[in-house]
């Protein structure tokens, strides 16, 4: 079984949702799918949260998430707006209880919070055919987390957040999400130009999509590494007018990106099918400023419109 | 913390990206029995053509896609041909072939393991059930063919007669669960499998760091999965990144090329005991070969399969 990187999926994704942004609609969902159930390794609690977490506004200009995910407890950084994003995730495997979360982040630092509930007040939400409880409430306890070269500090004891919990059934239709469906199988028969580069070494992943249709582009770069028992996810996105740029022959290719994105990548295509991806394309993640993107080591595949 | 009219970055990709893949329950607590069918009856039905006919078992849950083009290049410089499949080390794998109905035919690797009944094999998860809350179970016509070279099947053909999975594969399709074993007829002379081939032993629970031979029947290019190959000294290189959001013990990553087909390929360390199948790759050459962590539930699923008779 081979399977293509997570990050094509979250490029299609991406660039779903930055067609949504386009057409001022919001329909991405807001909260995970009911059977995305927390739980800590084995066995599996009987009461298992459906999402828990809280946000941290703009401390050095970023925002910080802090959530669960399955067995992850997940710290997320991100910087810039919906249209020019930038952000790293650390995934730990630790205590991710609806109530609890505790984890190493390694080198990086620790949390171990407890939420305490605040008030009686249960909102109850329908979302993909489920109840929903969402409780707010506090996190309480300590996280510290220091970011690679010290981009970012985070000394925290007390942080608002929610916990949201299954409760039965409800009658939801999702028509919207059909309708996007819809909307990019349809998008997939216009004309379009699209550069993929990759670079991988051992289990580490360095990838950047260019993608262009009509008037509109959009550029996508992920990073992938573990560490020790620490996953980093990093990814950046956004939109242009302008995309990849490829001759008809779809020999050779250039793109310039804006922020996070900065300088030009230029990839060309030998007659003897050798191919380069050089030049001083680089992005901004937080955490790892002018990561470059180009490279020998980069497997780079073109397609132009015809 | 929930907020409405945000961009909620990688909490809600990971929504997108990995729906009905954890946590589902309805899950049987054990594997399924196949109806019987005859060493000859199924030697009979896998022609040499319905072989070539056979493609690699790809799992459709969210988050994997099929291959792309098959690969050039380097790919593949490290999966070494073997060429007598029927030495005593080599003889214990083989290629599993299975039926789709209308869908066609498709094909895994597999590896005889010791037991008390002397005819458990292991493969992944993917090539005995499809994995989740809608999976299927791929019994039709499934055999294990070990040693087999160029239509050769110097030790018969094993026919399935019972299939199971880890619980967690079953329930959820976690790719950190991708682990299958099944227990096999006799071939056509009469022979278990483990009078027929041997068998390796098997581990779980040891560090990951590892060396391991890996085994395989690749048949996606550059390979034509003919022949039997090997990764002899495949390194631990770390975890999947994705692996962590999946609930259970992160899998592994080795170095060796594998292409589709390879899949279920055993995973040999010491020279005799099995402790790791082929279960994914990435699409692009660089990519190394994962698999699940052999645990706990790798060896529940071992016990299960030695009560078997």
């Amino acid at each position: 079984m081979r399977r293509a990187a997570i990050l094509i999926l979250l490029a299609s994704l991406l660039g779903a949702a930055e067609a949504r942004a386009a057409s001022g609609s919001e329909v991405l969902p807001e909260l995970l799918p009911p059977h995305l159930l927390t739980e800590v390794g084995k066995p599996v609690p009987p009461q298992p949260a459906f999402h828990s977490g809280f946000t941290v506004s703009r401390p050095h200009g970023y925002e910080v998430r802090v959530f669960t995910f399955g067995s992850a407890v997940i710290l997320e950084v991100l910087h810039g707006s919906r249209s020019h994003l930038s952000a790293t995730a650390y995934l730990a495997r630790g205590v991710a209880l609806p109530h609890r979360l505790q984890a190493s982040f390694g080198r990086f630092g620790k949390i171990s919070m407890r939420f305490r509930v605040e008030g009686k007040n249960v909102k109850s939400l329908c979302r993909f055919g489920e109840q929903l409880s969402l409780r707010h409430g506090s996190y309480v306890g300590d996280l510290e987390f220091k970011g690679e070269g010290g981009y970012l500090s985070l000394d925290l004891h007390r942080a608002e957040g929610s916990v949201v919990t299954p409760a039965g059934r409800c009658r939801q239709h999702h028509r919207f999400l059909q309708a996007e469906v819809e909307r990019e199988l349809e998008a997939l028969s216009e004309p379009t130009s699209g550069l993929f580069a990759v670079s991988r070494e051992g289990v580490s992943t360095t990838s950047f999509l260019g993608r262009a249709r009509r008037d509109r582009a959009f550029f996508l770069a992920s990073r992938e590494e573990t560490q020790g028992k620490l996953a980093i996810i990093r990814f950046a996105t956004t939109n242009a007018s302008k995309g990849p740029h490829a001759d008809e022959a779809a020999t050779s290719a250039r793109v310039s990106p804006p922020a996070p994105f900065h300088g030009t990548g230029r990839y060309r295509a030998a007659a003897d099918g050798t191919t380069t991806w050089s030049g001083p394309l680089s992005v901004n993640f937080p955490g790892a400023p002018r990561f470059p993107l180009t490279g020998p080591s980069f497997e780079t595949f073109l397609e132009a419109p015809f | 913390m929930i907020r409405r009219g945000r961009f909620h970055g990688l909490s809600a990709l990971l929504v997108l990206l990995l729906p009905a893949v954890l946590g589902v329950t309805g899950a049987s607590a054990g594997g399924i029995r196949v109806a019987p069918v005859s060493a000859a009856e199924a030697g009979a039905f896998w022609s040499p053509s319905r072989i070539k006919a056979a493609q690699p078992l790809e799992v459709s849950a969210p988050g994997r896609v099929a291959s792309v083009a098959p690969r050039t290049g380097e790919l593949g410089h490290d999966f070494e041909q073997v060429a007598d499949p029927t030495a005593a080390a080599f003889r214990i794998h083989g290629a599993i072939f299975v039926a789709l109905g209308i869908f066609g035919y498709a094909r895994c690797s597999g590896t005889a393991v010791r037991s008390g009944n002397e005819s458990v094999v292991f493969t992944a998860g993917h090539c005995v059930n499809s994995g989740g809350r809608r999976g299927r179970w791929l019994k039709s016509r499934w055999v294990f063919v070990p040693a087999y070279r160029y239509g050769q099947r110097p030790f018969g053909v094993f026919p399935a007669k019972w299939l199971d999975t880890t619980k967690q594969w079953r329930k959820s399709g976690s790719e950190n669960f991708d682990v299958g074993a099944v227990v096999v007829g006799h071939n056509q002379r009469g022979e278990t499998l483990g009078e027929a081939v041997g068998g390796a032993g098997i581990a779980w629970n040891l560090k990951p760091k590892q060396t391991f031979a890996v085994h395989g029947y690749p048949a996606e290019g550059p390979f034509d999965g003919e022949t039997q190959r090997v990764c002899p000294a495949a390194q631990f290189l770390g975890h999947d990144p994705n692996s962590f959001a999946f609930p259970g013990p992160l899998n592994l990553a080795v170095s060796c090329g594998v292409t589709g087909g390879a899949s279920g390929g055993g995973w040999i360390i010491d020279g005799v005991t099995l402790n790791g199948v082929t279960d994914y790759g990435y699409f692009d050459e660089g990519s190394p070969d994962y698999g699940a962590y052999f645990g706990n539930e790798v060896g529940r699923l071992y016990g299960r399969a030695t009560r078997v008779r």
